[in-house]
């Protein structure tokens, strides 16, 4: 960006907006803020003015057509902009543009008096800005919205000729008729950003989208927000520029044959996203990474959501990770930010905040889903990004796990979009057999990298997490004591195999054996009843022709003379 | 006598009706029963901070320290009317 595109901004009060805005709010131009009450408009428009006070001695103007002018003063009194002292000095005047409550209206009115007046008093202390928080609340006060369009006219061209750069806060909604008006008017101004607060159990979460732009480029997905002592906070991190060169080195991921699996390792400054159901280790596969930096003497911060630090080191320690050794060197930060109920952008503000005091190498985020609830997906999505690119705009190697939970859709969007921009993915699952859970590792994806298909078990040994060759046979993947039995069986099966043919042969020639046996009594049988037979053929031979000889002798004995 | 102080904008629309307006009823009026200033926000706009008025128009009357506002163009004659009688015990409806 050039000199002329700076010059064409000036800073919003807001670090992270003026990076998303590419330097700012447009200078000598109008920006509209817009947002439900309690967004933080009116503390936009005043930090705004405070900050350009402090930092660059800018004068500044605070039109306020809701507060009392003292009540405004002692609300802003606790932040670290120093309101009453701008007001004492003449820094910051607040101009009361409230109606008495008490008068009775008639008919249209304008604001060509407010706006002269307005001009004179900025004229008088050299003010450049003008913040004009809730004209809605007046203007919604006309006889029709016509009557609050022509006003918005009247301002716009005020504006145009003072060339003063104005924030005016509107309220989104609950106008009624005057709805319409407030954004047909959205052309008045050059920048339009809308606050969106929200609250989801119990935690507020607001977010900020650039609605236009004029001229200039701005981030599609809306910002997170946080609002806090400091005042509002517009998380954006620049993305890596397109034409960057990633890093080609390599960092080891802690298990030597996953690496050979990612073809050398995690690419340092890679982005690394572990999901599984609870209790598949996703822990402790971060943990071997940490380990493996800090024995590599490099940095590593562990920001966990979930378990307390003394507990992750104690579960580490079962699986032979020593991460007190790595405390004591001051190599390992762990934090947990379990216990602060803030919302997901103050929790990523946190981690931001240890990151940029400690400058890991390595950091793991466990689980990234805590960063994620309460607050929407577009709210989680935005996070993920923003998160994404302040990781690799600092060339931190990160590993986010997230749980995945079926009964949870919002979780599972989030993982997507993870798993989206994460460059290298590991899924972790629990596979069911013979009454075992056992730990199965894929990648499912590993950018720019040449990487295994295939899954692995996970065996958390003494000595730390391994892997090992899952078994597969007749098309199911067998592990732990169903694939060491199956391995043992195998290793045996050739005998097995051998021996039970030996067994169905003796057996088969035992039943030739028996039908020979019995096909040889039958033989005999046979020969016996063959024998039979004739014999009694012959008996019968014999004694047809005895009784033929008896009658012969009967009629020659009685001299008959027939036959 | 009742003073009442008319802040306006110039010629700007609402303000020349209001000015249209109050006069139509005032003009009724004995001469020295009210008196009226008008007052320019565009040429006098410290003045018209200083009395609190940033919209015009808007009629002031001060009263025994209260003051009384009415902003508009006050195109309602009855409400004008019993505006400035409630400052005026001594009008009558007609604004007399």
């Amino acid at each position: 960006m050039g000199f002329q595109g700076e010059s064409r901004k000036l800073s919003s009060g807001i670090e992270g907006l003026d990076r998303a805005l590419g330097g700012g709010l447009p200078r000598g131009r109008t920006t509209l803020v817009i947002g439900g009450p309690g967004a933080g408009k009116t503390m936009f428009g005043m930090q705004s003015l405070c900050v350009a006070a402090r930092r660059d001695d800018e004068a500044g103007i605070f039109v306020t057509f809701e507060e009392h002018p003292a009540d405004l003063i002692a609300h802003f009194a606790e932040f670290p902009w120093g309101v009453p002292d701008l007001v004492a000095r003449g820094r910051i005047v607040v101009v009361d543009a409230r109606l008495d409550p008490n008068a009775m209206i008639d008919g249209g009115f304008e604001i060509d008096g407010l706006l002269r007046i307005v001009a004179v008093r900025a004229q008088a202390i050299g003010a450049k800005r003008v913040v004009f928080d809730g004209i809605d609340v007046l203007f919604s006060l006309l006889p029709t919205p016509r009557d609050a369009l022509l006003q918005m006219f009247v301002l716009d061209r005020f504006l145009r000729e003072s060339g003063l750069s104005t924030v005016i806060a509107l309220k989104s909604g609950g106008l009624g008729d005057f709805d319409a008006t407030f954004s047909a008017v959205q052309y008045i101004a050059d920048c339009v950003l809308r606050f969106d607060r929200r609250i989801a159990s119990h935690i507020v979460s607001t977010t900020l989208e650039v609605v236009k732009y004029r001229g200039s480029a701005t981030p599609t997905a809306c910002l997170p927000v946080t609002v806090g002592g400091q005042g509002i906070d517009v998380l954006f991190e620049p993305p890596v520029e397109r034409g960057a060169i990633p890093s080609t080195q390599r960092i080891t991921s802690g298990i030597p044959r996953l690496d050979t699996m990612l073809a050398g390792g995690y690419y340092r400054g890679s982005t690394v996203l572990i999901s599984g159901s609870p209790g598949t280790a996703k822990t402790s596969l971060s943990a071997v990474l940490i380990n493996a930096a800090c024995q590599n003497g490099e940095r590593a911060l562990f920001v966990s959501f979930d378990e307390p630090e003394e507990q992750i080191v104690r579960n580490m320690r079962s699986i032979g990770i020593e991460f007190d050794t790595h405390r004591a060197a001051g190599l390992l930060r762990m934090k947990n930010m379990r216990a602060a109920s803030a919302s997901a952008p103050e929790h990523f503000q946190r981690l931001r905040l240890e990151a940029e005091e400690f400058r890991p190498a390595v950091l793991v985020v466990d689980p990234v889903s805590a960063l994620t609830k309460a607050g929407g997906a577009a709210l989680a999505n935005a996070l993920i990004e923003v998160m994404v690119d302040y990781v690799k705009g600092r060339g931190i190697t990160t590993v986010f796990t997230a749980l995945v939970d079926d009964a949870d859709p919002e979780r599972e969007v989030t993982l997507n979009h993870v798993s989206t921009i994460a460059d290298v993915w590991l899924h972790l699952t629990f596979v069911p057999h013979g009454g075992e859970r056992n730990r199965a590792l894929s990648i499912v994806k590993a950018r720019g990298a040449g990487h295994s298909n295939q899954v692995r078990e996970l065996i958390l040994g003494d000595d730390g997490p391994s892997l090992a060759d899952v078994y597969s046979s007749s098309g199911v993947v067998l592990m732990g004591t169903a694939r060491l039995e199956r391995e043992a069986e195998d290793a045996a099966g050739d005998i097995e195999r051998r021996f039970g043919q030996d067994t169905r042969r003796k057996e088969a020639e035992i039943r030739l054996k028996e039908v020979e046996g019995r096909l040889a009594a039958t033989k005999i049988e046979l020969e016996a009843r063959i024998s039979e037979f004739e014999m009694l053929k012959a008996e019968e031979q014999r004694l047809s022709g005895m009784q033929i000889e008896r009658t012969r002798s009967i009629r020659r004995s009685r001299r008959a003379d027939g036959p | 006598m009742t003073s009442y102080e008319l802040f306006i904008a110039g010629q700007c629309a609402n303000s020349v009706v209001a000015l249209h307006n109050l006069q139509e009823v005032l003009d009724r009026l004995p001469p020295g029963a009210v008196e009226l200033t008008v007052t320019d926000v565009l040429s006098e706009p410290l003045k018209a901070l200083d009395a609190g008025v940033l919209i015009t128009p808007a009629l002031l009357c001060r009263d025994h320290g209260k003051t009384r506002m009415l902003v508009g163009s006050m195109n309602t004659r009855e409400r004008l009317v019993a505006w400035l009688k409630s400052g005026s015990p001594t009008m009558n409806d007609d604004g007399v």
